[in-house]
């Protein structure tokens, strides 16, 4: 899923001062899960400007809603006649949503309330890491399912480097050295000989934006 | 609830004002005593400064 | 975080709300979210046993503090009540 975390509050606050009619816009999806920019933060956060709001004298009206997703047109286009009555859409749903309602509200502004961070796993409650880059050219098969690209912090494809330390990066002892998991992960499965072989480059033209792809089989439905 | 206290400090308002309190069902007296002592508190922080924002300009003072 | 007892005794520091008169009149308007078996039977109590407390106290009853959202602190602040407790 995708992660984010909310901007410092007057970050948000310069954004919106001198509109009058702002709607905060939660997600419910991705942003949801890690508290960032589902419907309740967005009622939340509407919350709080609108304290600001009147502490600082401003006539803004702030309201608050949400929807599904931000990412497919048909969870909010229900909603767009609704959304167009306001000066300002402050989005809490990631980059993406707020991408794509950008393209489809027309003359409306739409800032961001969270900064999009990655792509992760929700090892527990609360906890969010990144374990996949999204390359686009996967070699999990060759590192025992341990990502070096996401979890090494120099996206080594050969490892380890002279920086691992007892277990973790030289980066922050926070990090765990990715290619001693891949070393551990292998001696388990009994491939250490993988180990041996070194992995030529990848091709990173398929990890460069802007990237996009059709489901051919729908394609052919379509003709 | 130590959150919540930072989300009102975030728009200026004391985390004072926001207290949690754990007593039992038999504990009528310290109930009391508990909204006293609150009570003092948020006379010594005076008005929250929403009210000031919103209910104060129009007079809006009961009694 | 029982603070309070505490709190009422040490001198509190400087607040971080702009300092201004207090208007004449004024009373602090107070919320207590009560826990519905244990706060708000004890309300229930000082209530039986006569004991007076400060009027400024309003009481919602909730079935239980974990029922507590932080939009319901948010709202109340933002209506302007002067000060929130939890008791459970």
């Amino acid at each position: 899923m995708i992660t984010g975390e909310q901007k410092p509050f007057e970050e948000i606050w310069n954004m919106v001062k001198d509109f009058k009619k702002v709607l905060v816009f939660g997600c419910n999806t991705c942003v949801a899960i890690c508290h960032a920019g589902g419907g309740k933060e967005a009622e939340i956060l509407a919350s709080l400007l609108r304290m600001r709001a009147a502490e600082e004298g401003a006539a803004i009206e702030i309201n608050h809603a949400a929807v599904e997703r931000h990412c497919e047109p048909e969870f909010f286009q229900p909603v767009m006649e609704n959304i167009r009555t306001y000066d300002l859409i402050l989005s809490t749903a990631c980059g993406v949503g707020v991408n794509l309602l950008s393209e489809n509200i027309g003359d409306i502004p739409v800032f961001p309330a969270i900064n999009t961070e990655f792509f992760g796993a929700v090892p527990r409650a609360g906890e969010f890491t990144e374990l996949c880059a999204g390359c686009g050219n996967c070699i999990l098969h060759l590192t025992g399912g341990i990502c070096p690209i996401a979890r090494c912090s120099k996206s080594l494809l050969n490892g380890p480097c002279g920086g691992t330390n007892n277990g973790n990066c030289e980066v922050s002892p926070d990090i765990k050295c990715a290619w001693v998991l891949i070393y551990d992960r292998m001696k388990k499965l009994n491939k250490l000989d993988l180990m041996k072989e070194i992995n030529e480059a990848k091709d990173w033209s398929k990890a460069q934006g802007p990237r996009n792809f059709k489901v051919k089989v729908l394609e052919e439905i379509k003709k | 609830m130590e959150h919540v206290k930072s989300l009102l400090t975030k728009v200026g308002i004391d985390p004072e004002r926001l207290e949690m309190f754990n007593l039992s069902a038999a504990m009528g007296p310290r109930w009391a005593e508990m909204c006293n002592e609150f009570t003092e508190k948020i006379r010594r922080l005076g008005p929250s400064p929403i009210w000031m924002a919103t209910c104060s300009p129009k007079k809006n003072i009961k009694e | 975080m029982n603070k309070a007892a505490e709190s009422t005794e040490e001198v509190t520091p400087p607040s971080i709300e702009k300092s201004h008169e207090t208007p004449e009149g004024w009373e602090p308007n107070i919320l207590a979210f009560a826990c519905h078996y244990c706060a708000f039977a004890a309300a229930d109590l000082a209530g039986v046993m006569r004991l007076s407390y400060s009027p400024n106290v309003k009481i919602i009853r909730l079935p239980c503090t974990g029922k507590l959202d932080q939009i319901y602190v948010l709202r109340a602040f933002e209506k302007g009540i002067d000060g929130v407790f939890v008791a459970g």
